[in-house]
């Protein structure tokens, strides 16, 4: 039960937040339970990277006789490094609450946000088919909830179950591969995937992380966007970057090797180059989900499973600090710093050790483009950290306190699950890659960005221009819309031809028609008469 | 006291009897309704071949009655049976209430599980023939109320269901004709051709089930809702009954091909064209006729696990259609249009009953947390292990099913249609009231329950439907 336990905290704690919102007209009651909880449940987390909870399998749960499909929830490496990483995110998203408390936040709010943490947390434990599927849907069922009761325009709502599609098109491919690899693996668990299977779940995630083949889930950010917002659009990805590790060498055959790389290559260019021009860092959200998961699942591909671990990590929590940054002052920027230092890619950093990794398994053109697109998250980081936001003028001390260690342990997450999870190993050969990618972003951030004083000069720049011209031109071709009217066109003809068919099959001539279709049948069966 | 005589006769004379209670359709339901749950309880509680004592009176119930030199016989083995036809009975009547199906519904309905059992019971299994039979013109009154004309669908139905009656007796016919000597493989494969042309017709098996959406589309939902739900799985189960007798033909491997093509072929139609319709009662249609495909896949994996997949799906099934057409019905009711345009804005003006819709659609794509997602996710397992092909063709076709639920959701999640164009849709300027009165309390208890057995369903299926294999004992020839 231990197992279970960080989980059922925050599920337990979510409905305490709503019984006490309606027996108590106090505000901070409540704030205080869900602050408590995962303050509570983040010690709990951490004291699991060495005091491992014994598996917890629910063998029976469809008590039919056939592939066995238990539910098996377990604490590993791999899973403690994503549940931990939730975990801080929630501690972010939660104590910096208080920042909110006059605008997005309530304990509706916090409620939900428990109760997504926890089943998120489920998710990233989960070890068998069926409990990865199961936790992924339910992923996807909350997200589609609020995203429903948020929306507020046509547009809006196309977006959502556009994204939803995808996202359980992605779902059934990953039931292919549990089937096919149960083939391989009675008794299948992540921890013994076949690489035949590896491959239809690299498809799966691909999917549901946008970036195989590249589409954009949301392009505009509903209501919900500093707290629950965050979460949600976490949850999803944490769930499904946590097969990245388990896929097995081989995964991807080397005859579609580089058409893959290629594809993820164009997607990780793109995120990042909307996300440095985006207006600001919650308009770019959606476009560092894609760059940095294009880079996980490049990685991913080319073998180099460490690494791989670290784009998910940066995916998560890297700028995440920056995703709950929503009151500003000049010195609160330095809480920053952490996240950003950790992505630099500095030697003895975490994306520093991810590099090396990722060239310890080879290089690869992809690795180059993956290096311009880290620059670009860099800089982009950046960019949005020094934009203005809202003034905390009306902070009392605590509030200042939670907010600011909400920041700071966000941030600081990114050292915390390098180190305990190995990703952080000290030099390699490879040092020079990552320390590269750092000097060009900082070099690119001194160059480009304007200094006190010098912001209207710097707008009418003929670069700055240019680069807005391409990117509206690369923005037309990678918004997809093209792609979709193709499709709906596709859809368009193949509906003429099936109304048409309905037509006959469903008229005065029906029956015969039946008929015929019948002998056409049997004499298939029966091998044409012989 | 025989066990026919309780299960069979009993409800077939309340039925007759409530024809003429259907001007009180609260009492009509709460009889029928009460009566199908009165009987499940006793097929799961009351002894059957064996003496007990009932306050002074010692009983014993048997298990056959005779009549005319046939037999109905209802043994221990049975029990599942009786339990799953009415209990499903029971609670889709009861939806039916709130649901204002035709008045007929609470008479008819019962009649129709009677006859049901009936058939299952019958002993030779030729006379089923007949009995399905007039199961099958019990359900035209049903589905086209006496004074209104009967549709295309309806029409059909009769058609094609009757058409598959001399099949199953020539079969027979030609069965006995050969002694139950199986070694005249010719004669054996002549019977063995009607037999199966005659279920491809009670099966409405592609290309037979023209019918299903033509009749969903023009009769009242929850009308076909009912005889959809209980038909193509009570027949699944005469097969079974067949299949008893000749256990032999489930090793065929012509015979497991077959039914693979078969199954393939409803599952991808009625996938495909369900993307494609606009109209909500056709789509339900085409979901009936994959279910009945999903059930004959988990029929075709020739083993113990294939036979418990498909009684396990039974009940999923069953929830899952039963939840759809309840939702139908109660928009119907609301005179909202079962269209993809009627139904704009449908989540924020009829949140539950929409709701409803959305998540029974869900559940019959096979996605995590809805009752069919347990026994969905077994089955592809198993047809994994059978052909990958026949695995991606069962998976395409849940894909293709997809296409129609984000088409339902993008529909449901818009702004609702501006009130001049709902006005204008409307046929009786009287309806604009009805669509514009919010849920009441009734359809509220209705369709969030619905909602919630669903989830359960999904999310501990071992609860809901670890002793349905218990149904095969019914069957203890089949392996």
């Amino acid at each position: 039960m231990l197992t279970l336990l960080p989980a059922l905290l925050l599920l337990l704690s979510s409905v305490a937040v709503l019984v006490l919102r309606r027996v108590k007209s106090g505000f901070g009651i409540g704030w205080l339970v869900s602050a408590l909880t995962i303050l509570l449940v983040w010690g709990l987390v951490l004291s699991y990277r060495w005091l491992i909870p014994a598996p917890f399998v629910l063998d029976d749960w469809l008590k039919l006789n056939g592939p066995g499909l238990p539910l098996r929830f377990v604490w590993n490496p791999v899973s403690w490094t994503f549940a931990f990483a939730v975990i801080s995110l929630l501690f972010g998203v939660l104590w910096t609450t208080p920042a909110r408390f006059e605008s997005q936040s309530s304990p509706a709010t916090w409620s939900a946000n428990l109760a997504l943490g926890g089943v998120t947390l489920l998710a990233v434990i989960a070890s068998s088919p069926a409990a990865v599927l199961i936790f992924w849907g339910v992923i996807d069922f909350v997200e589609l909830g609020f995203m429903a009761l948020a929306q507020n325009s046509a547009r809006q709502s196309g977006e959502i179950v556009t994204a939803f599609f995808f996202r359980f098109l992605g779902l059934l491919l990953a039931v292919a591969a549990f089937a096919i690899g149960s083939l391989d693996t009675p008794n299948l668990t992540l921890e013994t995937l076949s690489p035949r299977a590896g491959m239809w779940l690299l498809g799966a995630v691909g999917l549901r992380l946008g970036v195989l083949p590249l589409h954009l889930p949301y392009r505009e950010e509903g209501t919900a966007r500093r707290g629950l917002g965050l979460t949600m659009r976490m949850a999803g990805p944490a769930a499904a970057l946590l097969m990245l590790p388990y896929l097995p060498a081989g995964t991807i055959p080397s005859g579609i090797q580089g058409l893959t790389l290629a594809l993820l290559s164009l997607a990780a260019l793109y995120g990042s180059s909307r996300w440095v021009l985006a207006k600001n860092e919650i308009e770019g959200r959606p476009f560092w989900l894609i760059a940095a998961a294009a880079a996980a699942v490049i990685a991913a591909v080319k073998g180099a499973v460490t690494a791989s671990l670290g784009w998910s990590l940066i995916l998560l929590i890297g700028a995440s600090p920056l995703f709950l940054f929503s009151h500003r002052e000049p010195l609160y920027r330095v809480f920053l710093l952490p996240a950003w230092i950790a992505m630099s890619g500095l030697p003895l950093t975490p994306a520093g050790s991810t590099w090396s990794f990722s060239l310890a398994a080879g290089f690869e053109f992809a690795d180059l483009v993956t290096a311009v697109a880290h620059t670009f998250l860099l800089v982009g980081f950046i960019r949005h950290s020094l934009s203005e936001g809202l003034p905390p003028v009306s902070f009392e001390p605590w509030m200042r306190f939670t907010y600011l260690t909400g920041i700071a342990l966000v941030g600081v997450t990114l050292w915390v699950d390098g180190l305990a999870s190995g990703l952080i190993t000290g030099f390699s050969p490879f040092w020079w890659a990552g320390t590269a990618v750092a000097v060009l972003a900082a070099g690119l951030s001194l160059a480009i960005f304007p200094r006190r004083g010098q912001t209207a000069e710097r707008k009418e720049a003929p670069l700055g221009g240019s680069i807005q011209t391409a990117a509206g031109f690369f923005n037309q071709i990678f918004s997809l819309s093209w792609v979709y009217a193709i499709l709906w066109g596709l859809y368009s003809i193949l509906s003429r031809i099936v109304l048409a068919f309905t037509a006959v099959l469903e008229g005065e001539g029906g029956v015969l028609w039946a008929v015929l279709l019948l002998a056409l049948l049997v004499s298939l069966l029966s091998g044409g008469g012989t | 006291m025989s066990a026919p005589l309780i299960w069979i006769l009993f409800p077939f004379l309340v039925s007759l009897g409530l024809i003429f209670l259907r001007r009180f359709q609260k009492l009509s339901y709460a009889i029928s309704a009460g009566l199908s749950f009165f009987l499940t309880l006793a097929a799961l509680m009351l002894p059957l071949q064996t003496v007990f004592r009932l306050g002074p009176l010692n009983l014993e119930i048997v298990s056959s009655l005779s009549y005319f030199g046939r037999q109905l016989s209802i043994t221990s083995a049975d029990r599942l049976i009786l339990v799953l036809i009415y209990s499903s009975g029971g609670f889709l009547l009861l939806g039916g209430w709130v649901s204002r199906a035709p008045r007929l519904l609470p008479s008819l309905g019962l009649m129709l599980l009677s006859v049901l059992v009936a058939a299952l019971s019958v002993q030779p299994f030729l006379y089923a023939a007949l009995l399905v039979e007039l199961a099958v013109l019990i359900c035209v009154p049903l589905l086209s109320p006496p004074g209104e004309k009967p549709g295309q669908g309806t029409l059909r139905f009769l058609i094609f269901l009757t058409l598959g009656l001399p099949f199953i007796l020539f079969a027979g016919w030609a069965l006995g004709g050969t002694g139950l000597n199986l070694t005249d493989t010719r004669q054996v494969n002549q019977a063995l051709f009607l037999l199966g042309v005659g279920f491809l017709f009670w099966l409405a098996v592609f290309p037979f089930y023209t019918w299903i959406p033509m009749l969903s589309s023009e009769t009242h939902p929850y009308s076909a809702g009912y005889v959809l739900n209980l038909l193509p799985p009570i027949m699944l189960l005469l097969l079974l009954d067949f299949l008893g007798s000749f256990p032999f033909m489930r090793g065929l491997p012509a015979f497991i091909a077959a039914l693979r093509l078969v199954g393939v072929l409803m599952v991808l139609t009625g996938g495909i064209w369900a993307a494609f319709q606009e109209n909500l009662g056709r789509l339900f249609g085409y979901a009936v006729i994959m279910e009945t495909g999903y059930l004959l896949l988990a029929f075709s994996v020739p083993n113990a696990a294939g036979l418990e997949a498909f009684s396990a799906a039974l009940i999923p099934r069953m929830v899952s259609l039963a939840v759809f057409s309840l939702a139908l019905s109660l928009l119907r009711q609301a005179r909202i249009p079962l269209t993809l345009t009627g139904i704009r804005g449908c989540l924020k003006t009829r949140p539950f009953t929409s709701g409803a819709l959305v998540a029974a659609l869900l559940s019959l794509v096979g996605l995590p947390l809805f009752s069919v997602f347990p026994v969905r996710i077994n089955l592809i397992f198993l047809l994994a292990g059978e052909s990958i092909p026949v695995m991606a063709a069962s998976l395409a076709g849940m894909a293709a099913l997809l296409v129609t639920v984000v088409r339902v959701l993008d529909s449901a999640l818009r702004a609702p249609q501006p009130q001049k164009d709902r006005d204008e849709q409307l046929e009786n300027p009287a309806d604009l009231d009805s669509a514009q009165k919010p849920e009441n309390w009734q359809e509220i208890l209705f369709a969030s329950g619905g909602i919630l057995i669903l989830v359960m369903m999904g999310l501990f299926p071992g609860l809901f439907l670890g002793g349905l294999p218990g149904i095969l004992s019914a069957f203890p020839l089949l392996k």
